[in-house]
C-alpha cells in the first residue's frame, strides 16, 4: 500500500508534467495542424527563465515566474507569427492559405532546435535547480509520504484543466478556438481570425510549458537539454489521444506518468521506456481509431 | 552583385591571413625565446565542455594550479613548466584528435589526462603508437585494455568501483552495516557497481537487497526510493554522478526514512553541486571523500598532511577558491607525479620520463603513489579514499 500510494504520487508528479506539454501540443495541432515539436524548449525556458530572473536578478519568486511564463508564451507566439506560419503559404497562396502540416511540424523541429542554441549560449551546459516552491516538510499519509510539492503539481494541473474548460466554453476568444479547430474555412467564413487563433495557440503552448517547467524545476535540476525530453513523453500522451482533445491529452500524460512509474516499481525499473512504448504502440493497435487524425481540413 | 561576391571574397581572404599569420606569429615567438630557459611542455586534455565539464574543468584547475605551484618553486630541472591545453570535450573522437595535437608537438614530453574511461580507452593506443606517456586521471579503463598495451599509459585515476568500493565495504563492515540497497540512473556506473558487489557482498558478509536504476532526466524516484526502502536496507548507495543525482536526494529529502544511511559518489561532495541541491538535503550523507575533506580528522603525523597543506596553498596562491572536496586534486597530483618522474629522469624526454614514471613512490595529497614496471595504477585499492559525512555544513570523517 505504502508503495502503490508512492507510485501514484511519483506517476502524478512527472505525468503532469507530460501532460501539460500533452495539453499544449493538441491545441496547437487541433488550431493549426501543425505537430508542435518545440513544446519541451518552453520547458527549459519556464524554468531557467526563473531561475535566472530569481536567483540572479533578485526579483521576487512569484514576479520572476509571472514574468518568465507570461515571456515564454509571448516569445511562442511571436516566433510561429515569423515563421511556422509563413510555411507552405506561397505555394499554396489565397488569404484562407494555410501553413501545410508536415514543413510547418519541420520548421517546429528547426526552432526546438534554434531555441536549444540559444539557451546553451546563455546558460552553457551546467545544471540548475531551484529551491522548493513550498516548505519543506511532507504530507504523511499513514506509511507514505506526500511531498508538498506534488500537491502543489495536482492544484496547478487541476487549475489548468479547469481554466481551459471555462475558457473553451464561456470567452469568445475561446469559441473562435475552437472554431477554428473544427473547420477552419468556416471559422473563416464566420469571420474569425485563424491567423491570429493558431497565433494564440502557440502563444498557450508556450506559456503552459513554461509552466510545467516551473514546476518540475525544484524536484529535478536543468539543463539546456531537459525539456526536449520531458516533450517527447508528452508527444507520446498526444499520439495516444490521436491529437483529438487537450484535456485528454492532459489525462494521457499523466497516465503516461503512471504507468512508467508502476512498470519501473513492480515490472523492471530498467525496462521502463521499451515497455512504455510497447504499451503506448499495442494501444494505438488494439484501437486504431485513438491514432492521430491527420486530416488538412 | 560581382562587386559584392568580390568584396566578401576579399574579407574571407583577409581573415584568413589574419588568422594563419597569428599562428606563425606566434611559433616565431616560442623559437626565438633563447635567453631564458626552455619550459618544458606538459599536455593537459580534460573535458572542459560536454555533460563531464563539470569534473574536468575541476581537474584542469587542480592542473593548471600545480603547474604554478612547481613553477613558483623554481620549476623542474631548472626549467619553468609550460601547459598546453586541449578539451576532450566529453567525446571520444573529440579527445583522440585533440591527444593526437598535443602529441604531434614534439615539445610535449607527458599529457594528463583525461577524466572518464570513454575519453581515455582511444588515446591508449594514439599514446603508445606515438611514445609518449599519458597519466590517465581514470582508472575505469584498465580492465579493457590488454596490459602490453599500457607500456605508455599511467593512472592517478581513483576509479569509484575499484577503489572506492573497497573502502564502502570496510566502512559498513566496522559499522555492522548488513543491507545494501542500489539506486541509479541507467549508466555504466550501475553495472560496474551492482556486478562489482555481486561478487564483494556475499564475502563481506553483506547482502544486496534490492538494485534499481531509472532513466537518466526522470524527476520523480520516489516510488523507487519507496520500493528500496521496504527491503529494510542499512544503506541506500546512490552511485551513480550528475543532475540525477540532485533528483534522488531530493526525492529522498521528501521521504525521510529512519534508519537508512544515504551514500553517495565522492562527485557529489564539490560546492557546485550542494549549492545546487540546497545544504538541507546534503545533511547526513555519506560518500567516500579525499583526506583534504577531513584534515582535522586525521592523525597529527599523518603524512598526507603536509602534502594537502602544499595543496592548499598552491591553489589559493593561484587565485582559485579552496574547496577540499573538489576533484581538482586529481589534476593536482597528477602533475607533481610527473614532475617527479621528470627529477628522476634528468631529462626532458618522452622515454626517459616514462622509465621514471615506474619508479614514482611518493606521497601526494590524495594518497601515497607507488608506480612500478608492474603496476601503472598508482594508488593501491582503498587507499585513496576515507569515509566522510555531512555535518551540519561540514565534513566529519566517520570511518577511522
Amino acid at each position: 500500500m505504502d508503495t502503490a500510494l508512492q507510485v501514484l504520487v511519483a506517476g502524478v508528479t512527472n505525468g503532469a508534467v507530460y501532460g501539460i506539454s500533452a495539453l499544449g501540443i493538441v491545441v496547437v495541432y487541433r488550431v493549426a495542424r501543425i505537430v508542435n515539436l518545440a513544446q519541451g524548449e518552453a520547458i527549459t525556458i519556464g524554468a531557467l527563465g526563473t531561475w535566472w530572473l530569481d536567483q540572479q536578478q533578485g526579483w521576487p519568486r512569484g514576479l520572476a515566474t509571472i514574468a518568465a511564463v507570461a515571456g515564454t508564451g509571448v516569445g511562442y507566439a511571436a516566433l510561429s507569427w515569423l515563421t511556422v506560419l509563413r510555411a507552405g503559404r506561397a505555394a499554396r497562396g489565397g488569404p484562407a492559405a494555410m501553413p501545410a502540416t508536415l514543413p510547418a511540424s519541420l520548421i517546429t523541429l528547426a526552432l526546438a532546435l534554434f531555441v536549444q542554441g540559444l539557451v546553451f549560449f546563455a546558460f552553457g551546459r551546467q545544471l540548475y535547480g531551484s529551491p522548493p516552491l513550498v516548505g519543506w516538510s511532507p504530507v504523511r499519509l499513514g506509511d507514505a509520504v506526500l511531498p508538498a510539492h506534488t500537491v502543489v503539481v495536482a492544484l496547478v494541473t487541476a487549475g489548468l484543466a479547469a481554466a481551459l474548460a471555462a475558457t473553451v466554453r464561456w470567452t469568445m476568444v475561446g469559441r473562435a478556438m475552437v472554431a477554428s479547430a473544427e473547420n477552419r474555412l468556416g471559422a473563416s467564413v464566420v469571420g474569425v481570425d485563424v491567423t491570429r487563433m493558431i497565433v494564440l495557440a502557440f502563444a498557450v503552448a508556450g506559456t503552459l510549458g513554461a509552466l510545467a517547467g516551473v514546476l518540475l524545476s525544484p524536484v529535478t535540476v536543468f539543463s539546456y537539454l531537459t525539456g526536449f525530453g520531458f516533450a517527447l513523453r508528452g508527444l507520446a500522451a498526444a499520439a495516444l489521444v490521436g491529437f483529438r482533445s487537450p484535456g485528454a491529452g492532459l489525462a494521457a500524460g499523466i497516465a503516461v506518468g503512471i504507468l512508467e512509474a508502476a512498470v519501473s516499481t513492480y515490472v523492471a525499473s530498467g525496462y521502463q521506456e521499451p515497455v512504455v512504448a510497447a504499451m503506448l504502440i499495442a494501444t494505438l493497435m488494439i484501437w486504431p481509431r485513438l491514432a492521430p487524425s491527420l486530416d488538412p481540413r | 552583385m560581382h562587386r559584392w561576391i568580390r568584396t566578401w571574397c576579399l574579407v574571407g581572404a583577409l581573415v584568413l591571413s589574419a588568422a594563419c599569420g597569428g599562428d606563425s606569429d606566434d611559433k616565431a615567438g616560442r623559437a626565438g625565446g633563447a635567453a631564458p630557459p626552455t619550459p618544458v611542455r606538459l599536455g593537459a586534455i580534460f573535458n572542459m565542455t560536454g555533460p563531464n565539464a563539470t569534473l574536468g574543468q575541476e581537474e584542469l584547475a587542480g592542473v593548471e594550479a600545480a603547474v604554478a605551484d612547481v613553477n613558483r618553486r623554481g620549476g623542474v630541472l631548472g626549467r619553468p613548466l609550460e601547459l598546453v591545453k586541449a578539451d576532450a570535450a566529453s567525446d571520444p573522437q573529440k579527445a583522440a584528435t585533440e591527444a593526437t595535437r598535443l602529441m604531434d608537438d614534439p615539445a610535449v614530453v607527458a599529457i594528463v589526462g583525461p577524466d572518464g574511461a570513454q575519453m581515455t580507452l582511444p588515446i591508449v593506443p594514439l599514446a603508445n603508437q606515438r611514445g609518449i606517456p599519458l597519466v590517465s586521471a581514470s582508472a575505469g579503463f584498465l580492465g579493457r585494455v590488454p596490459a602490453e598495451q599500457l607500456r605508455w599509459v599511467f593512472t592517478v585515476g581513483p576509479d569509484f568501483a575499484s577503489k572506492g568500493l573497497p573502502t564502502f565495504i570496510r566502512y559498513w563492515q566496522g559499522k555492522g552495516f548488513k543491507r545494501i540497497a542500489v539506486l541509479s540512473n541507467q549508466t555504466p556506473v550501475f553495472d560496474l557497481v551492482t556486478s562489482f558487489l555481486a561478487k564483494a557482498a556475499p564475502a563481506a558478509g553483506l547482502e544486496v537487497v534490492g538494485a534499481e536504476s531509472f532513466p537518466p532526466g526522470q524527476p520523480d524516484v520516489t516510488a523507487l526510493i519507496s520500493k528500496l526502502i521496504g527491503r529494510n536496507p542499512d544503506v541506500l548507495l546512490v552511485p551513480h554522478v550528475g543532475a540525477d543525482v540532485a533528483t534522488v536526494l531530493k526525492n529522498y529529502g521528501n521521504l525521510a526514512p529512519k534508519g537508512v544511511e544515504l551514500t553517495t559518489n565522492a562527485a557529489t561532495a564539490n560546492r557546485r553541486f550542494i549549492d545546487l541541491v540546497g545544504e538541507p538535503v546534503m545533511e547526513g550523507v555519506v560518500l567516500n571523500g579525499w583526506k583534504a575533506m577531513v584534515v582535522d580528522d586525521l592523525a597529527a603525523d599523518d603524512p598526507a598532511r603536509p602534502e594537502i597543506e602544499r595543496y592548499r596553498q598552491g591553489v589559493e596562491a593561484n587565485g582559485q577558491t579552496f574547496d577540499p572536496a573538489s576533484s581538482a586534486i586529481v589534476g593536482w597530483d597528477g602533475v607533481m607525479v610527473i614532475t617527479r618522474a621528470l627529477e628522476q629522469a634528468k631529462v626532458a624526454e618522452r622515454a626517459a620520463v616514462r622509465d621514471a614514471l615506474e619508479r614514482v613512490d611518493f606521497q601526494g595529497a590524495m594518497t601515497h603513489w607507488r608506480f612500478s614496471a608492474a603496476e601503472h595504477d598508482g594508488s593501491p585499492a582503498g587507499a585513496v579514499w576515507v569515509m566522510v559525512q555531512r555535518v551540519a555544513g561540514g565534513w566529519k570523517r566517520v570511518d577511522s
